[in-house]
C-alpha cells in the first residue's frame, strides 16, 4: 500500500518540466504563438501526446497529499497493528527519542499526564509486597497459634486494623526489662539486674527453676545436654535464653523480641564468658565476679530500653513469667505423666482382659481419663480389688461393667460354693476349679449339692467323695441292728396284744425305722422275711403289713424253709436295696446273725 | 574463694519427708498433710557461717519410685546432698544408699549427710541401732532427725554448710 504514495522521482521531474511549459504564455500573441506550435507539436508529437495527457490524469489521482493520508493513518495503523509488531518496533525508537525530548524540553507536562497513573501503580506494587509479607507473618503466627496470636487477632478485629498490621506493631515493639546471668550446671545465681521500674521476684528462684525446667526439657525431649530451652513464652512475653557452656543468660523481654536481640544476648554471653574465665583464674570471690559483670549486664537493658522508651512495669512480667515456666514444667511432666498413663493404660486394660469373669468391650483413655466398659461376673474381683491384689494403680480410670455370669471353672465353682451355704458340719474348699467337700451331711443336702452343681454345669467339678452322708449311715446301722429273733406265729392264735406279739412288734418296728430312713436315704430296701414253719408263710408279711405301713421295705418274698429234718436252720432277716448292684453295700442278703437259741 | 551461693539437692524415696525437712528448716512449718513433690521445688535459705554469708538453694527432688526414677541431671553443680530416709521404713535407708552410691559420680566429692528422718515415731521405729553404727563405722555422717519436732534438722543443714565451705575453699 505504501507504493502508490512514493511517487517515482524520475516522473515527477519529467511531469513537471511539462507542466511548466503548459502552464506560461498569456498573451494573444503569444497565444497564437502558441497554438501554432501546439499545431507543430501536435503534428511531431501526436501520440505521445495522448499518451502524456493519460499519465498526467493518473499522477493527479495518485498524489499523497497530507489530507489523504490523513484519511487513511487509523485505518493503515489499525491494520497493521492487527498484523504483528513490525509497526510498534519501528515506532519505537522515535517515541523514546520524542518522550525523552519532551521531558528535556517540559518535565511538568509528562509528570501531569502520568500522575493519576503513577500513584496506583506504586501503591499497588507497595501492597503486594506488603500482602506478601502479612502472609508470611500470619502463616508464622498461624501455625503456632499461641496466646499472643489470639489475642493479636482481637485486637486486630477490635481496632479494626489488618491482623498483620498488628503484628507488625507489636513485632517491632519490644524492652529487655530484666537480665540473669546464672550458672548453666547447677543454675546459681551469679548476678541479675533489672530495669529500675520493674518489680521483681526473688531472682535465685527463678534461676533455680530456670535451671530445673531446662534439666528436665534436655533430659527428657532433647538429645543431647546441649539442646534446650531457647524461648519461654508467656502473653507477650519471651524468656530469651542464651546457654553457654558455664554460664547462661536469660533476658525477660516485654513485647517481641527481633531475632537480632538473641544475636546480642550470644555476643554479651561470649563476652562475660571470658570475664568469668579470667575473673576466676584469679579466685576472685562471688562477690567480686558480680560486681564486674554488673556494668555489661546493664548494657543489655540499656540498650534496648533507647529502642523502645515505652516504660511499663514489669512486676506482673515476673509473675507471669514464672507461672509460665511452672505451666511449662506442668506440661512437660504431663507429657511424661501422659506415656506413663498411655503405659498403665496398656497394663490396666490386659489385666482386665485376663482376668476371668471380666469382658473388657470398650477400653479408652482421654488425656488423665480412662474409662473401661464391658461385663463383670459380680464373683470376680471388683476393679479396686485387682488393684489391691496386684498392687497396681488403677487411679484416674472408671469402669462401667454391667453383671454377667461367667462360664469360667474356677467362677462356677465359686458360685456353686456360694450358692451351696453348708452346714457348719460341712468343710467345703476351693481346690483349683473343683469344690471339694469333707465332713458330714444328710443326705438330702448332698442330693442338693449335687443337683445344685449340675444345674450350674459343674457336675464334675463337685467331689463329695470324703462326705459322710449320715442319712445312709444311719441306714446301715439300723439295718445292722435289725432285730434278729426267730419267734413262732400262727395266724389263727395270733393276738396282738399277747407277750408273744412283741416279736411281731420289735420286727415291724425295726423294719419301721428302716423304712424311715431309707427314705431318707433315698433308698430302696428288699426285706426278705424267711420263716420256717408252713403256715407262718404269708401270714408275717400280712402281719407286718398289719402293723406297720412299709413304703419302702418291700416285702417280697417270704421263704418257706422246711424244717422237718429238724435242721437247724438259721432264721434269717435280710435286706437288701433294690438294686441288685447296691448290695454289696449293706452285706449279704442273707445274713447270719448268729446262732440264737429257740 | 568461697562461694556465696551453694545448690544442696534433697534425696531419697517417696515420703520419707524431703519435703517437710526442707520446710522445717526455711518457714519453721510442719504439716501432717503429704503432698507428694512433683518434679523440683526449689527453696532458698539465707545463712551467716563465721560471720560469712551464705545463700544455699535447695532442690528438694520428687521422691523416686518404681514408675519415677531420679534424673542425674538435677544433681549437676551441687554442692553437697541430703540422703533422706524414713526410720519407720527400714527399707528407705537401703534406697537412700542405692541412690548414694548411684549418683556418686554426679556428686563428686561434695559432702554428704544421710538423714534417718520421723525420729519422733519412737513406737514405728525399724532402723536398727546397730545399722546405723555400721554406716557410721563406714564413713557415713549419719543424723536422727524430725521434721515434725524439729530434731536435728537446724545442726544437720548447718553441719553441711560447712562442710561445702570447708571443701570449696581449698
Ligand atoms: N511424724 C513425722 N511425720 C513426718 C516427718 N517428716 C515428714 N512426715 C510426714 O511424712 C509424709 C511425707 O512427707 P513429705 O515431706 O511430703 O515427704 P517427701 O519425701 O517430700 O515425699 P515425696 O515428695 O513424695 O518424695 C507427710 O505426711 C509428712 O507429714 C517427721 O519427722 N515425723
Ligand atoms: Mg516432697
Amino acid at each position: 500500500m505504501s507504493e502508490p504514495l512514493e511517487p517515482d522521482p524520475s516522473r515527477e521531474r519529467e511531469l513537471s518540466t511539462d507542466a511548466a511549459e503548459f502552464g506560461n504564455g498569456r498573451s494573444d500573441r503569444q497565444h497564437d504563438e502558441a497554438s501554432e506550435l501546439e499545431r507543430v507539436r501536435s503534428i511531431l508529437l501526436g501520440r505521445e501526446r495522448a499518451e502524456l495527457a493519460r499519465l498526467e490524469k493518473r499522477v493527479d489521482e495518485l498524489a499523497p497529499d497530507a489530507d489523504q493520508v490523513a484519511r487513511v493513518l487509523p485505518d493503515a495503523i489499525r491494520i497493521e497493528s492487527k498484523r504483528g509488531d513490525r509497526l510498534a518496533r519501528s515506532l519505537a525508537p522515535t517515541v523514546e527519542v520524542a518522550v525523552q525530548e519532551s521531558v528535556r524540553r517540559n518535565p511538568k507536562a509528562l509528570a501531569d499526564a502520568i500522575f493519576p497513573i503513577i500513584g496506583p501503580a506504586i501503591r499497588n506494587s507497595v501492597e503486594a509486597m506488603l500482602a506478601a509479607m502479612v502472609d508470611r507473618l500470619n502463616r508464622a503466627v498461624d501455625h503456632s497459634l499461641s496466646p499472643r496470636s489470639i489475642g493479636w487477632r482481637i485486637e486486630a478485629w477490635r481496632t479494626n486494623r489488618s491482623f498483620g498490621e498488628v503484628v507488625l506493631l507489636k513485632s517491632l515493639v519490644y524492652r529487655v526489662e530484666q537480665v540473669l546471668l546464672l550458672r548453666t550446671d547447677s543454675g546459681l545465681l551469679v548476678k541479675h539486674v533489672a530495669h529500675p521500674a520493674v518489680a521483681v521476684a526473688d531472682p535465685d528462684l527463678v534461676a533455680g527453676m530456670l535451671t530445673a525446667i531446662n534439666d528436665f526439657v534436655a533430659d527428657s525431649f532433647a538429645k543431647g545436654a546441649d539442646q534446650a530451652l531457647e524461648h519461654v513464652e508467656y502473653a507477650d512475653k519471651t524468656l530469651e535464653l542464651v546457654r553457654g557452656p558455664r554460664l547462661t543468660l536469660a533476658a525477660h523481654v516485654r513485647g517481641q523480641a527481633p531475632r537480632e536481640l538473641r544475636l546480642r544476648l550470644q555476643a554479651l554471653l561470649e563476652e562475660l564468658h571470658l570475664k568469668v574465665a579470667e575473673l576466676e583464674a584469679e579466685r576472685a570471690s562471688d562477690e567480686t565476679l558480680a560486681a564486674e559483670l554488673e556494668p555489661a549486664l546493664a548494657r543489655a537493658l540499656e540498650t534496648q530500653e533507647r529502642e523502645n522508651a515505652k516504660k511499663q512495669s514489669g512486676a506482673m512480667f515476673v509473675v507471669l513469667a514464672l507461672a509460665g515456666a511452672a505451666l511449662v514444667l506442668l506440661a512437660v511432666w504431663g507429657i511424661l505423666t501422659h506415656a506413663r498413663r498411655a503405659e498403665r493404660f496398656d497394663l490396666i486394660a490386659n489385666v482386665l482382659r485376663a482376668q476371668p469373669g471380666y469382658v473388657v468391650l470398650a477400653a479408652e483413655r482421654n488425656g488423665e481419663r480412662m474409662t473401661f466398659e464391658g461385663l463383670r461376673d459380680p464373683l470376680a474381683p471388683s476393679p479396686e480389688e485387682l488393684a489391691q491384689l496386684l498392687d497396681l494403680d488403677f487411679s484416674g480410670a472408671t469402669f462401667t461393667f454391667e453383671p454377667y455370669a461367667s462360664l469360667d471353672r474356677s467362677l462356677v465353682a465359686k458360685r456353686v460354693l456360694q450358692a451351696l451355704t453348708p452346714p457348719p458340719s460341712v468343710d467345703a474348699q476351693l481346690v483349683g476349679d473343683r469344690i471339694v467337700l469333707s465332713g458330714q451331711a444328710t443326705h438330702a443336702w448332698i442330693e442338693l449339692a449335687n443337683s445344685l452343681a449340675k444345674a450350674l454345669g459343674a457336675a464334675d467339678q463337685l467331689d463329695a467323695t470324703r462326705l459322710v452322708d449320715l442319712d445312709l449311715e444311719a441306714l446301715r446301722q439300723a439295718i445292722d441292728e435289725l432285730p434278729y429273733r426267730a419267734f413262732v406265729v400262727s395266724a389263727a392264735s395270733f393276738d396282738p396284744k399277747a407277750p408273744s406279739a412283741d416279736n411281731v412288734h420289735g420286727l415291724a418296728a425295726a423294719l419301721q425305722r428302716v423304712d424311715s430312713l431309707a427314705r431318707a436315704a433315698d433308698r430302696a430296701i428288699d426285706v426278705r422275711v424267711v420263716a420256717f414253719m408252713p403256715e407262718t408263710v404269708g401270714v408275717l408279711p400280712a402281719l407286718l403289713a398289719k402293723t406297720v405301713s412299709l413304703e419302702s421295705l418291700l416285702l417280697t418274698r417270704v421263704e418257706f424253709v422246711d424244717s422237718a429234718d429238724h435242721r437247724f436252720v438259721p432264721p434269717l432277716v435280710g435286706v437288701r436295696h433294690s438294686e441288685a448292684s447296691d448290695v454289696h453295700e449293706f452285706g449279704a442278703v442273707a445274713r447270719f446273725r448268729g446262732k440264737e437259741s429257740w | 574463694m568461697t562461694p556465696t551461693r551453694v545448690k544442696v539437692c534433697m534425696l531419697g524415696s517417696f515420703a520419707v519427708g524431703k519435703t517437710s525437712l526442707v520446710q522445717r528448716y526455711v518457714k519453721s512449718l510442719f504439716s501432717e498433710r503429704y503432698q507428694t513433690t512433683i518434679g523440683v521445688q526449689i527453696d532458698k535459705k539465707e545463712l551467716v557461717i563465721d560471720g560469712r554469708p551464705l545463700t544455699i538453694m535447695l532442690w528438694d527432688l520428687y521422691g523416686e519410685d518404681e514408675f519415677q526414677k531420679l534424673s542425674a541431671s538435677f544433681l549437676r553443680g551441687a554442692h553437697g546432698a541430703f540422703f533422706v530416709a524414713d526410720g519407720t521404713r527400714a527399707q528407705s535407708v537401703d534406697h537412700a544408699l542405692e541412690l548414694a552410691e548411684r549418683f556418686a559420680p554426679d556428686l563428686g566429692d561434695g559432702p554428704r549427710i544421710l538423714l534417718v528422718n520421723k525420729h519422733d515415731l519412737a513406737a514405728q521405729w525399724e532402723v536398727r541401732d546397730e545399722t546405723l553404727a555400721r554406716l557410721r563405722a563406714k564413713g557415713w555422717l549419719v543424723l536422727c532427725t524430725s521434721a515434725k519436732d524439729g530434731e536435728n534438722v537446724e545442726r544437720a543443714f548447718e553441719l553441711l554448710a560447712r562442710a561445702m565451705l570447708e571443701r570449696e575453699s581449698d
